[in-house]
């Protein structure tokens, strides 16, 4: 579904991503693995088109998308889950939401999508009307994710969706993922917490330093000397 | 008691104007991050703009008076509104990505150009020009309390324009996106709002409200002069700061608190009218000092 052939990347004169491919097929979740600094963020913000790549190019589906504004990209059916959440804190929970169905024209389309946002997250559909801003950082998480849902994406990408919160919360996060993607939505998890994503994903890439440097299904990635070393002994 | 009403009046007035300015300011600085430093002289601007216009449309013949003001109001509104949009395009969005200094820079610069480029190439723009459109000078009276029918124009029109953008912020698609950016632009590009067409939006929107307030100021003066943008500026971007920097509303009261401040100087400091921008400013810095977030303002700005 998603194909990232080759990419590069700078900022200024600082190479970011050195010829980074990955492969997402239809109805996976892949984990992107990797330490700080690594390139994980920009390896989405390459996807969705903030950051140019001068090498290589990206597909979504037959699209070549990679020289697209982010605005088409969007349309063409990628949506983003930030790191810090990116919430809008002076707009109320159903505007943080709709803003995310920027490009559905359809009331009934955008109504059903709403509902099973709620259905997922009931706490969004109990402070609807509450600014964003007063909601906790757990609750802020949800709103995140439920807004990349909004569009509809063929594939969503999530950046870190449980930095900084309450080991208990986490669990729900990568359950909700979990159903998300088995509502038919296929998604690239982004993440430093490599046990939890690699128990809900199906294949994995780790990125170091800019570059691809294991891939593999979750149970080889499990077996993997080096990853247990770097990621998996907590 | 008769004279503090007529002077709240006045102040009313002068406050209007500055709060439609203000207003402009709080816009652009919420989508920019920065202070679009030319904007009051693109307010004023709009002015001249009217003044050129209602010279060419009074040579159509056929037109009743009547009809060439309102289509002089119309034209230059907008006419100003597209000018407000190209200076985004040239001296705005090539430093979207820079830091917010140069964009900064870029403004006080356009303000200069917008200024003196009206001192020479209108006919004798260096000296004030008598503002050729005007309310009916009607007026009534009540109690030593008078009314002019202008004031209640001014009023009105105000009240429409903020009815009018309250509208478009608060229900339209595009207000959301604007109110969006201006809250976090890094997730509104997320998002795939087009930031291109917001901050182009925002200029526009920003400047035509900016030429209602410079044509209503000189249909209540009577006279418009090439550098009122320096002042009006100041004091407009005084007001926005003082309700809170990017808030609307702010702008609204910050605007009529400076007004009232400006003309109860001129009416009860004796020998007052030359200190009145002084006491607005004085005005201005007790805010600063004890609500430096403004009135209504919610974050401490930490970008000019």
């Amino acid at each position: 579904m998603l194909k990232i052939n080759g990419i590069t990347t700078r900022y200024g004169t600082v190479e970011i991503l050195r010829d980074v491919s990955l492969n997402i097929n239809e109805g996976e979740i892949v984990a992107l693995l990797g330490a700080n600094g690594a390139g994980k963020t920009t390896t989405l913000n390459t996807i969705i088109g903030l950051v140019k790549p001068i090498h290589g190019n990206i597909y979504l589906e037959d699209m070549r998308i990679d020289k697209m504004k982010t605005s088409k990209i969007i349309k063409a059916g990628i949506s983003m889950v930030m790191e810090n959440r990116g919430i809008f804190p002076d707009l109320n929970i159903l505007e943080n939401l709709r803003i995310g169905a920027l490009y559905e024209k359809d009331e009934k389309s955008i109504n059903k999508t709403l509902k099973e946002i709620y259905d997922l997250f009931p706490i969004l559909k109990e402070r609807e009307n509450q600014l964003a801003g007063t909601l906790s950082g757990g609750e802020q998480g949800m709103l995140s994710i439920g807004r990349g849902m909004m569009s509809k994406p063929k594939i969503m990408l999530l950046d870190e969706p449980s930095l900084g919160l309450a080991p208990m919360l986490v669990d729900g996060v990568f359950e909700a993922i979990k159903r998300i993607n088995n509502e038919g939505t296929t998604i690239l998890l982004v993440e430093q917490n490599a046990v939890k994503a690699l128990k809900i994903a199906s294949r994995g890439y780790v990125l170091q330093k800019g570059q691809i440097v294991i891939e593999g299904p979750v149970k080889e990635l499990k077996e993997n000397e080096v990853i247990k070393k770097a990621y998996l002994t907590i | 008691m008769v004279l503090v009403i007529n002077q709240v009046i006045t102040g009313l007035m002068l406050g209007i104007m500055y709060a439609l300015i203000a207003s402009g300011f709080s816009l652009l600085f919420g989508v920019l991050n920065v202070v679009q430093f030319a904007h009051a002289d693109v307010c004023f601007l709009g002015a001249f703009v009217s003044m050129a216009v209602m010279t060419f449309l009074s040579k159509i013949e056929f037109f009743p008076t009547w009809l060439v003001i309102f289509f002089t109001i119309i034209f230059a509104v907008i006419i100003t509104g597209i000018i407000g949009t190209i200076i985004e395009k040239i001296c705005v969005k090539p430093f979207r990505k820079s830091p917010g200094l140069i964009i900064l820079l870029s403004t006080v610069a356009v303000g200069f150009i917008i200024r003196e480029g009206i001192k020479i190439f209108y006919p004798s723009g260096a000296s004030p020009k008598f503002f050729p459109l005007s309310f009916p000078q009607w007026a009534f009276s009540m109690g030593g309390v008078t009314i002019r029918f202008s004031n209640i124009m001014i009023i009105i029109i105000a009240g429409i324009i903020y009815f009018l953008l309250s509208l478009f912020i608060n229900k339209t698609k595009i207000g959301l996106q604007i109110r969006a950016t201006s809250q976090n632009v890094e997730a509104a590009q997320v998002l795939g709002i087009d930031l291109d067409k917001i901050f182009m939006i925002t200029f526009f929107l920003a400047s035509t409200i900016g030429a209602v307030a410079g044509i209503l100021n000189g249909m209540y003066y009577n006279i418009v002069k090439f550098d009122m943008g320096l002042m009006g500026g100041i004091i407009g971007f005084s007001a926005a700061v003082m309700g809170g920097l990017g808030n609307i509303y702010g702008a609204i009261i910050g605007g009529l608190i400076l007004g009232i401040v400006e003309s109860f100087t001129m009416a009860f400091v004796p020998g007052g009218s030359p200190y009145k921008e002084i006491f607005a400013f004085i005005v201005v810095v007790l805010f600063l000092l004890f609500k430096p977030s403004g009135i209504l303002g919610k974050k401490v700005i930490e970008k000019v």
